[in-house]
């Protein structure tokens, strides 16, 4: 019985080729995506969820001040004071930083490094592959490295025992090798560092006199831990010691990757709303999938209304009816879920970068991914197989077999499908467009500095020869202007208050030398630039600073950092970017740094004159090579610089750009089956209608009039929701173009162009042909 | 077996009511051969529609062996087409997608019938029609005549009690049109009930009554 409909399911298949490839084609595309926007949930959701135990981790922070870097000492106390605990370990990483690494001869750049104890392993079960002493950390020097980083550093040797270099100040020896992190970790690192020597701790805070140095502190609780009374306890404890600390609260360590970072983590995060974007993308594409597969099955059924009349009168029941349906819809769909997994498998590499995940194909089979999944097609193949048969049982079996065109013009319900197909495929072009237009905004807006043919350099920490090496590059013809600074635009990471006057104003700092604005060429509001007797006691200030002071003239005033001895104000630059177009421009400070202390600026920017780029760049590599001969010439462009800061958004572009195209062909295709189905049921009214005088055009007007009126409804459901996405997406713009209503109506004109032009290729068929032929039909 | 009585059909338009059939009162007896006649428009169709439980009648009582067959359910209208009535058509109503063999079997797979008595009972058909080498044709591979054939098999295949045709002939030249009928007739003297729409005068004479529609009404009843 069963196989009986298969094999009648797969030969309609064959007769339908145009019907079949397009429903088959069209929900493979929109199944693929479903299973990569799967694939990219699920590993979202299983961050972390590679330890062991994972239930039971937890980090301490201090809700109140939104901070998780705490004291190292509270470790001790963690470990004695609380049975509820089983394990702590204090962390502290650096990862978003490239970091150098030396030993010996060799030497590579590398993110992930971390300051941890023995203890870290007892909280996180990271292998270790060899060691020289029974612990992995043996001595207050020693330092760890990952598998794959002893294979960078230590080609064909063995790492371990040997001396290495971090950061040119951290000194240590190799005294083991651990496994790579699990790739679903949000901790991450290639180094680790020995915290208990006080010397391999990155930072130290201060206050009031008492320093401590700050640490993430992640526990390993007893099972069924009460994690609120736990924290409620600690912080009746803690802030009586430690008065920095105002409360405790304890944040799981699976869901710190998708939670707003707090101060001071190390973790990789990932991005909630990103997830949320994707999400809905997937499913809007899968839902016009569903729409176009139903569209096209429906239509379907509808040419075969007289074969369903026989089998009604040959003693077919519903029953009968729905099971030949689940037959037909089954194969289809099948058939349609391997096509996807091939496409799958051929994109997976495509996705991974633009998702800037590890997702592996494999994990299709875990438990939880491969039921979902395959609960999505078991629910897709009832939807498609019972929504046609339900419409199609109303109708009076005479009615089968005499009229030909049932419900030919009454599909109210499935042209409300159409117009949410036209609809959401408007919204994504919109979308895509605004989304371009800004970021090429954003990319080309003028940042108050002149960003083309810059490059800069970065000193190694500890270079002393400044001076020199600057004098060098002057010397050089491809150097128009040099520039030694201490914090870039681009990269400023120094903060700093007026300590004396009224108002406090955070101030982005830079140490700067006298060549800085003719190199930068940022432009003078007012006042002067630098001259010689100024370096060590002027400061000129960005326009944004002086309108937070609310200086009426900057003349006389005076920026008191309460380090030195303060800086006379001589002149006001207009607003230049430091940051990217993402946030508002903040108040800056230009200091002139004195002449003897130059070996804090370690940024050398360079203006290039017009020349052989790759000549001018080994030109500089030999002066570099005189002055740092051990380490590689580290440098970037400036225009590179900026551009970067804008990937995370062109990324978000590509996505949603590919998802329109889906859409758009989807649509496409949709509209294509339901003008076929169309001009199949009115072949004898486009007939009756030639012989009456009815023009060629005539008929193709007559049939786009129809498509057109649910096109303009689709536009104007489609734009305010346009509106709004986009809105909300520029919300994380400080700085935006204006989008327009030429962006709308573009989205719209591309949808009915798209519609006018496959309503008028399919109908010039059913327009064209010999009307004898058409009503000779029955 | 089969009993109609005061059959009205009409449809209500804005101010007026069309009478398609008007008072039809008829009785079909086991074994009967009734041809329905009468020009185009006169509710011949319209009648063998209700007779065959594919169309409501607007007023008056149906029943078959004494039992009302107005308002069924659609389950038990099923079973009728299952078990008691098989149909054939002008257009002969062939599935396309389906070879000669698989058409006849369908009524028998709705019936639940198993495959191995299935075969047996096709093999039959197609022997007696003479159609064995064409089993595995597709119907738009057959003429005319043989289409027809296919269907009167199907129609039948299931053993039903009543057989209803809807001029059977209609499409088809005369050779392959007495064919068509002689065959009906064989049936007929099998013992099958047989109620026959048809335009044709000497095809309405192999029946052994017949009716004259005229504007929805009977104008006679005689025996041929």
């Amino acid at each position: 019985m069963n196989l009986h409909n298969i094999k009648l399911a797969i030969r309609n298949l064959k007769r339908h080729k145009l019907y079949s490839i397009l429903s088959i084609t069209g929900f493979s595309v929109g199944f693929a995506v479903c299973i990569f926007i799967a694939l990219f949930v699920y590993n979202e959701l299983s961050m972390d969820k590679c330890f062991s135990g994972y239930k039971n981790i937890v980090r301490v922070y201090d809700p109140k001040e939104n901070n998780c870097s705490l004291d190292i000492l509270l470790n001790q106390q963690f470990k004695e004071k609380y049975p509820e605990i089983r394990y702590a370990c204090p962390l502290e990483q650096m990862s978003d930083m490239e970091i150098s690494a030396k030993s010996g001869l060799n030497f590579t750049r590398f993110t992930g490094l971390i300051s941890t104890t023995n203890d870290f392993f007892n909280v996180f079960p990271v292998k270790t592959i060899s060691a020289i002493g029974r612990l992995p950390f043996e001595g207050k020097e020693s330092i760890l490295i990952t598998k794959s980083f002893a294979a960078i550093l230590f080609p064909n040797e063995d790492p371990l025992g040997k001396p290495i270099t971090i950061f040119d100040f951290i000194k240590g020896q190799v005294t083991a090798v651990i496994e790579d992190f699990p790739k679903s970790s949000s901790i991450q690192a290639k180094v680790l560092i020995n915290a208990e020597n006080p010397d391999f701790r990155l930072s130290q805070n201060c206050n009031n006199g008492r320093c401590w140095s700050p640490m993430n502190h992640f526990l390993v609780l007893q099972t069924k831990t009460d994690f609120a009374a736990l924290a409620k306890k600690m912080t009746a404890d803690i802030p009586k010691d430690h008065p920095e600390i105002k409360t405790i609260a304890l944040q799981k360590l699976t869901d710190i990757y998708l939670s707003a970072p707090i101060n001071g983590n190390g973790n990789i995060t990932g991005n909630l709303s990103l997830l949320f974007i994707f999400l809905s993308v997937g499913l809007v594409v899968l839902v016009l999938s569903i729409i176009n597969f139903l569209n096209f099955y429906v239509s379907l059924q509808y040419t075969k209304l007289r074969e369903i009349g026989i089998k009604k009168i040959n003693g077919a029941s519903f029953k009968n009816l729905l099971r030949f349906s689940l037959a037909e819809v089954s194969v289809s769909i099948l058939i349609s879920v391997a096509i996807s997994l091939v496409l799958f498998l051929i994109f997976l590499p495509f996705a991974n970068q633009l998702f800037e995940r590890n997702l592996e194909a494999s994990w299709l089979l875990r438990p939880a991914l491969l039921s979902v999944l395959i609960l999505i097609t078991v629910a897709i193949i009832l939807i498609n197989s019972l929504a046609p048969i339900s419409i199609l049982s109303r109708f009076n079996t005479s009615s089968f077999l005499t009229k030909m065109n049932v419900g030919g013009n009454k599909q109210t319900g499935r042209r409300l499908l159409t117009l949410m197909q036209f609809a959401a495929s408007i919204v994504l072009l919109a979308v895509v467009f605004s989304l371009q237009k800004q970021i090429s905004y954003a990319k080309h807006a003028n940042l108050g500095f002149s960003k083309e043919q810059l490059l800069l350099l970065k000193l190694p920490i500890g270079f002393k020869s400044q001076d020199a090496f600057k004098q060098k590059i002057k010397e050089l013809p491809l150097c128009e202007s040099v520039s030694l600074s201490r914090g870039v635009p681009g990269s400023v990471n120094l903060f700093m208050g007026d300590g004396k006057s009224g108002k406090t104003v955070m101030l982005q700092t830079l140490y700067v030398d006298e060549d800085f604005f003719k190199t930068m060429e940022i432009g003078l509001k007012s006042g002067r630039t630098f001259l010689p007797g100024d370096m060590g006691n002027a400061c000129i200030m960005n326009e944004e600073a002086v309108r937070q002071y609310e200086w009426a003239d900057f003349e006389g005033k005076r920026f008191e950092n309460g380090r030195e001895d303060g800086y006379q104000v001589v002149g006001v630059t207009n607003d230049f970017h430091i940051e990217s177009m993402h946030t508002k421009i903040k108040p800056a400070c230009m200091l002139a740094a004195a002449n003897d202390r130059h070996d804090d600026l370690r940024n050398v920017s360079i203006r290039l004159t017009q020349g052989n780029l790759s000549q001018q760049m080994d030109e500089l590599r030999a002066v570099w090579k005189t002055f740092i001969p051990d380490e590689p010439m580290s440098y970037s462009f400036y225009d590179e610089q900026f551009e970067v800061m804008y990937q995370k958004d062109e990324r978000l572009g590509e996505a949603i750009g590919i998802a329109s195209v889906i859409a758009l062909i989807l649509t496409f295709m949709g509209i294509l089956g339901q003008v076929f189905q169309i001009s199949l049921n009115r072949t004898k009214e486009i007939g009756i209608r030639k012989v009456n005088g009815a023009k060629v055009s005539d008929i193709l007007a007559y049939m786009n009039k129809e498509f057109l009126i649910w096109v303009i409804l689709s536009i104007i459901l489609a734009i305010p929701l346009a509106i709004y996405l986009i809105n909300k997406w520029l919300e994380s713009f400080a700085y935006k173009t204006e989008i327009g209503w030429l962006t709308y109506a573009f989205a719209g004109l591309i949808m009915l162009t798209t519609v006018v032009l496959t309503v008028t290729l399919q109908s010039w068929k059913a327009a064209t042909k010999n009307p004898v032929d058409a009503l000779r039909y029955e | 077996m089969l009993h109609l009585s005061n059959i009205d059909k009409y449809y209500d338009s804005k101010f007026q009511r069309t009478f398609v059939l008007k008072a039809v009162n008829m009785e079909v007896k086991e074994g009967d051969f009734l041809s329905i006649m009468g020009p185009s428009g006169s509710g011949k169709s319209t009648l063998l529609n209700i007779i065959g439980l594919l169309d409501q009648p607007s007023a008056g009582e149906y029943s078959l062996y004494d039992k009302s067959v107005l308002d069924l359910k659609e389950k038990v209208k099923v079973d009728y087409h299952r078990n008691f009535m098989g149909f054939i058509f002008q257009a002969y109503h062939l599935i396309e997608d389906m070879t000669v063999y698989e058409n006849i079997e369908t009524p028998l797979i709705y019936k639940g019938v198993k495959s191995r008595d299935r075969q047996a009972m096709v093999a039959d058909l197609l022997d007696r029609f003479n159609m064995v080498a064409k089993k595995d044709l597709f119907p738009q591979q057959l003429s005319g005549g043989q289409q027809q054939l296919v269907g009167i098999a199907r129609a039948i295949v299931g053993k039903p009690k009543l057989l209803l045709a809807d001029e059977p002939t209609g499409n088809l030249q005369s050779v392959q049109g007495e064919m068509i009928m002689e065959t009906l007739k064989t049936l007929n003297q099998e013992g099958m009930t047989i109620i026959q729409v048809t335009h044709n005068e000497k095809f309405a004479e192999y029946g052994k009554r017949i009716i004259r529609l005229e504007d929805g009404i009977i104008r006679k009843d005689e025996k041929s």
